[in-house]
């Protein structure tokens, strides 16, 4: 091989800016590979860490229970206007442990017309659980004595805003509930 | 990369140059890349370098691992299948990890038959050998560890089968598969000391060994083969 004439600059074409050597070329090509490894490694590094972030919590459909078998004794749920104190248990799945079944304290208002309000039975100021009072028709806090009225507003003490509310639907006599929803939004 | 002091434009440039004036880089860095290579090296150099190569992709894939993996038996299984089935591009991540194991041993061995090839070990490199050969037994060791991680059926008995090979050593055999296990069962404290070996104390062993494995190549030179 004639290393002299490797050696020789290569005339760079009608540019502006140094004339493009062998060594000029090597150093460009090997910076770019460089960066090319280098960004493969974050394409397939950075997604596993990062994807958490971009991941809603998609907790789907709960079944609370059915509508229309109200028993003897129990307060009926598809009365208008009565607040019943009840549960939903959902499967609940953290990463590779074995899934664990979780039970949630709702209470469930019907407001006529087939349409359900499930409020979540903790208080929105530091996470208490809520006592209906029936005769008062509101929701009292013991911890540091909130009162929340039969919708969810604050009428008295700490609360930063409304009761939570899960995502409510009614399917072939079901009531399911999904998401929740932070009070006031 | 320029050694005169040019007046150049712009805040890369600019930022660059100041850094340069401060801790004078510019030099010796374009020192270690211009250095010129024998006119004898061939493509069969570059077993060493891909062997690092496969180095840097194990450390990067590891290190997204250790985000993920439990070294516990309660877990470590779950984890691993976690990792596969539902992490995104956890499978990629693990199964390049894997691959990259697999191609560093093949490598690193391909490397050391170059270099016995070329004659390469002999006077005044043979303190490079000995560091190449401790290295190669840390890759060794890297594999036998990490292959006990997914702690399944097969990474459970091949390690209790290699553990059994250390046993069977006279005199510091049963000692050295005490030490190995970390007790006399292989269980939660075999598992808990491989994943340390794996991931901290190798680690760190074969990155000293390779400053000074690269160190000795740059003060002694590429060997002229036979």
């Amino acid at each position: 091989m004639d290393r002299q004439r490797d050696e020789a600059e290569i005339p760079a074409p009608a540019q502006d800016g140094p004339p493009v050597t062998r060594s000029r070329f090597l150093v460009w090509t090997a910076g770019v590979a460089a960066g090319a490894v280098a960004a493969a490694f974050g394409v397939v590094g950075l997604p596993p860490i990062v994807a958490p972030m971009f991941r809603d919590s998609d907790t789907g459909w709960t079944p609370v229970g059915r509508i229309d078998s109200a028993q003897p004794g129990q307060p009926d749920i598809s009365a208008a206007g009565t607040v019943v104190a009840t549960s939903f248990t959902r499967t609940v799945t953290d990463a590779y442990l074995p899934p664990e079944k979780q039970k949630t304290p709702v209470f469930v208002v019907c407001d006529g017309g087939g349409e359900y309000t499930v409020f979540d039975a903790r208080c929105t100021h530091l996470g208490c659980p809520l006592a209906w009072s029936s005769t008062d028709r509101e929701f009292l806090c013991a911890c540091h004595g909130a009162v929340f009225d039969d919708r969810g507003a604050v009428t008295a003490g700490p609360p930063p805003r409304p009761l939570d509310r899960y995502e409510a639907k009614v399917e072939g006599g079901v009531l399911y509930v999904g998401a929740l929803r932070e009070g006031g939004s | 990369m320029s050694p005169a002091a040019k007046p150049r434009s712009g805040p890369l440039a600019r930022g660059l140059d100041a850094l340069d004036e401060r801790l004078e880089l510019c030099g010796p860095l374009t020192k270690a890349l211009k250095k010129p290579l024998p006119e004898t090296v061939t493509w069969y150099h570059c077993f060493g370098g891909m062997t690092f190569f496969t180095f840097v992709v194990l450390v990067v894939t590891g290190v997204v691992l250790a985000f993920f993996y439990v070294p516990s038996p309660d877990h470590a299984r779950a984890s691993v299948a976690w990792i596969e089935s539902s992490l995104p591009f956890g499978s990629l991540v693990r199964n390049l990890h894997r691959w990259s194991a697999y191609a560093m041993v093949v490598l690193v061995c391909c490397h050391m038959i170059r270099v016995f090839v070329h004659g390469a070990y002999r006077k005044p490199r043979e303190l490079n050998w000995v560091v190449g050969v401790l290295m190669l037994i840390a890759v060794l060791a890297f594999g036998f560890t990490g292959y006990l991680l997914p702690w399944d059926q097969k990474a459970y008995w091949a390690t209790n089968v290699g553990i059994n090979m250390a046993d069977s050593v006279p005199l510091v055999g049963p000692f050295v598969a005490d030490l190995l296990r970390g007790g006399p069962e292989l269980g939660a404290l075999t598992l808990l000391r491989f994943y340390a070996a794996h991931v901290f104390v190798l680690p760190a062993a074969l990155a000293l060994g390779l400053v000074l494995h690269f160190a000795m190549v740059r003060r002694q030179g590429i060997a002229t083969p036979l």
